[in-house]
């Protein structure tokens, strides 16, 4: 699947909107939810985010990325993507 | 113009420990957050300097060839009762110069709030928080099915017995726990007689009190469908019996199974009713209960036997050498780590359920020393056994 880095957020907004409602009248403002905080997800359905967004980007998380406060978030989420995908493998 | 490194004042993390690893480098090694970084010498100077906080780029002055190389790694990997003070005796990624100074400060070797640093120490409020280290099965979950990317419940199995159930694995459950079970139950007295297990997972140890400890009738009770199938398929053999069963309807089976049981047996369930156990007595009220409706179902004479992960010991550092192991506690009473009851709050427990302690034992391994584990293992019990009898 090709996607352009700007494509990113909208996509990882979109899982969260099949699953739910996420509050936020702007894209911006969605972006900026704390999906825990709201209660969008479980520690269960992390790992089907994960899941997902390995797939759909074809990166791989790295343990320092769920330790950063942003994983936690759907724009910070769409950051880490989006540097994945700039970052070669090792 | 002032660089960030010059107004930025650090020091050392009081809770850090320092050791020489077998490859002779020096590991920054944090006890309680379980984070551990091998230093180069000039960090070690870097360090000795920032005992007192001061300003990082005075710290610097003159230093050459700092690198850090993170040594963590969450220590439990074969089993859950695996040594749990986290260091990696691999070689990490080398960082050197700014960027070892920003793995110093990431992973609090290097401080700039001591009360921040504090907070973190505390159950995560909810999944991920990065606020908070996180007690025990907290970070195991996030090890799981982040890292390892495996189910809790199938991992669970997986590092305790072999995959066709046949026997546990050759780690502390079968070096302590299987071991004594092995040396004491055949002198429990159970020939002919019930026994209930209450948390039997997959039926392995309720098998056992049949085949080993010649019990006329074992009733193995799991909340885990999944795991008593695997039981029933597993473990078939007269008067053995597997079911599905919500603990808090333990009083429910008072009335239909007729007569008491003889022998209830109880292996790292009672914890559960005791992680959150902050001494308030609200909190005791589910240990109570859970006591009181065992023992409602015991026989006259019958007694419940309780092995449980040990207080103090189950999930301690390990440090030292195989002559001479150490265990470092950083906690008791204030549980954030831990996941164990400690015993006063048990005793409390079993004294307003109607019950006593008749009986404590602290099993540790009895064979020969062959690795750290071994000797650890050998000095420190990682669990506790304790036997309850019906007050009269």
């Amino acid at each position: 699947m090709t996607m352009n880095n700007d494509q990113i957020p909208a996509t990882v907004c979109a899982w969260f909107e099949s699953r739910g409602a996420v509050p936020g009248a702007t894209q911006a403002e969605k972006l900026g939810v704390d999906y825990f905080a709201a209660g969008l997800l479980d520690s269960l359905q992390v790992v089907e985010l994960v899941a997902h967004l390995e797939q759909t980007f074809g990166v791989r998380f790295e343990d320092r990325h769920f330790q950063q406060r942003r994983f936690s978030t759907i724009g910070g989420l769409a950051e880490i993507v989006a540097e994945l995908k700039t970052t070669p493998a090792p | 113009m002032t660089s960030p490194a010059a107004v930025t004042r650090l020091s050392l993390c009081p809770d850090v420990l320092f050791l020489v690893d077998g490859r002779g480098d020096w590991i920054a090694s944090n006890p309680l957050a379980r984070i551990h970084v091998a230093v180069s010498p000039s960090a070690a100077e870097l360090l000795r300097r920032l005992r007192a906080p001061g300003e990082l780029s005075a710290a610097l002055a003159g230093l050459e060839g700092l690198w850090a190389e993170d040594r963590t790694v969450f220590g439990p990997r074969r089993c859950a009762l695996d040594d749990a003070t986290g260091i990696s005796h691999e070689p990490g990624r080398r960082l050197a110069g700014a960027e070892a100074v920003a793995l110093l400060r990431e992973r609090f070797v290097l401080l700039e709030d001591l009360a921040a640093y504090r907070e973190r120490f505390g159950p995560k409020r909810r999944p991920m928080d990065p606020d908070r280290f996180g007690n025990f099965h907290q970070q195991i979950g996030q090890e799981l099915l982040l890292r390892q990317r495996v189910k809790p419940d199938d991992w669970w199995v997986s590092q305790k017995f072999e995959d066709d159930l046949s026997g546990v694995k050759n780690t502390a459950y079968r070096k302590v726990q299987h071991e004594f079970l092995e040396r004491e139950v055949p002198g429990w007295g159970l020939a002919g007689k019930r026994v209930l297990d209450v948390g039997c997972g997959v039926g392995y140890f309720a098998e056992f009190f049949r085949r080993v400890g010649g019990a006329a009738e074992v009733l193995g009770l799991d909340p885990n469908a999944d795991y008593i199938r695997r039981a029933q398929a597993t473990f078939r053999a007269p008067g053995l019996r597997f079911e599905t069963f919500d603990f808090a309807k333990l009083e429910s089976l008072t009335a239909h199974r007729g007569a008491g049981f003889d022998l209830i047996y109880l292996s790292d369930v009672l914890l559960f009713y005791f992680v959150s156990y902050k001494n308030k007595p609200e909190e005791l009220a589910g240990a109570v209960g859970f006591l009181s409706a065992l023992k409602s179902l015991l026989a006259p004479g019958g007694r419940i036997m309780v092995m449980d992960p040990h207080g103090s010991f189950s999930l301690c550092g390990r440090y030292g050498d195989p002559a001479q192991p150490l265990a470092v506690l950083g906690e008791y009473k204030r549980r954030v780590w831990g996941i164990a009851s400690t015993l006063e709050p048990l005793g409390r427990a079993v004294r307003a359920a109607g019950l006593a302690v008749t009986g404590i034992w602290e099993p540790c391994y009895e064979g020969p020393v062959r690795d750290a584990e071994d000797a650890f293992l050998k000095e420190f019990p990682v669990w506790w056994v304790f036997e309850l009898r019906a007050l009269p």
